[in-house]
């Protein structure tokens, strides 16, 4: 049966790193729904997600930042 | 279902991260951006996730594990739900139960990693890193 699967198509990656370039290293950051805007910020996710609710922003997207210069090697067994 | 690699953080090249809700019972977190990572022998999260979703890990199993230094971490392994988001990050591309590790002492760069054991093993997944797609079919 011959495959009839789209070939995948290249992409430019999507770029979160021009929001997060003044993250504090270490630190949980609450971005907007959208992902534009840092709305929170804190050492734990309930904090970050805090800050974004008093902000206003009821549906953030967490993510926590590397310290300073840090590389991944994340293979964990 | 095809997702697009995310360059995360300055001076990092794209990885492939996916944006997840986990959710016990009437319990959910926040939107987690989770890297998607064959190397992880579980999905592993830090215990705060756990403690919001209200899980009881008196009774759960242990799990240790090591990364690149080789020193031990130990985390408790609990079945959630987990949900994986489309791009949109509107609606869910995949729901399915897995049991995954919390840990107190995980402090990885990004936050959240999607593991072998509960996240590979109910997907075929294939990355095509040169294009910078990776994609998830059940």
């Amino acid at each position: 049966m011959p495959d009839t699967k789209k070939p995948v198509k290249s992409a430019r990656p999507r770029d979160l790193s021009i929001v997060l370039k003044d993250a504090p290293p270490g630190a949980w950051v609450a971005l907007s729904h959208d992902k534009t805007r840092i709305v929170g910020t804190g050492t734990s996710i309930r904090a970050a997600a805090f800050e974004a609710q008093l902000k206003g922003e009821a549906d953030p997207i967490l993510i926590r930042m590397p310290l300073e210069g840090e590389g991944l090697a994340a293979g964990v067994r | 279902m095809i997702f697009t690699y995310t360059t995360a953080f300055p001076n990092t090249p794209p990885r492939p991260y996916l944006d997840v809700i986990l959710r016990n019972g009437f319990y959910t977190t926040n939107k987690l951006v989770a890297l998607v990572d064959s190397g992880a022998d579980y999905s592993i999260f830090p215990n705060e996730v756990a403690e919001e979703l209200r899980l009881d890990l008196g009774h759960a199993s242990s799990w240790s594990f090591s990364g690149t230094t080789g020193k031990l971490q130990d985390a408790k392994l609990a079945e959630i739900s987990l949900a994986v988001l489309k791009e949109n990050d509107l609606e869910h591309a995949f729901e399915l139960r897995a049991v995954c590790a919390f840990c107190d002492t995980f402090r990885l760069a990004g936050g959240v990693l999607l593991g072998q054991n509960g996240f590979f093993s109910h997907f075929k997944t294939t990355f095509y890193q040169a294009l910078n797609r990776f994609e998830i079919e059940q």
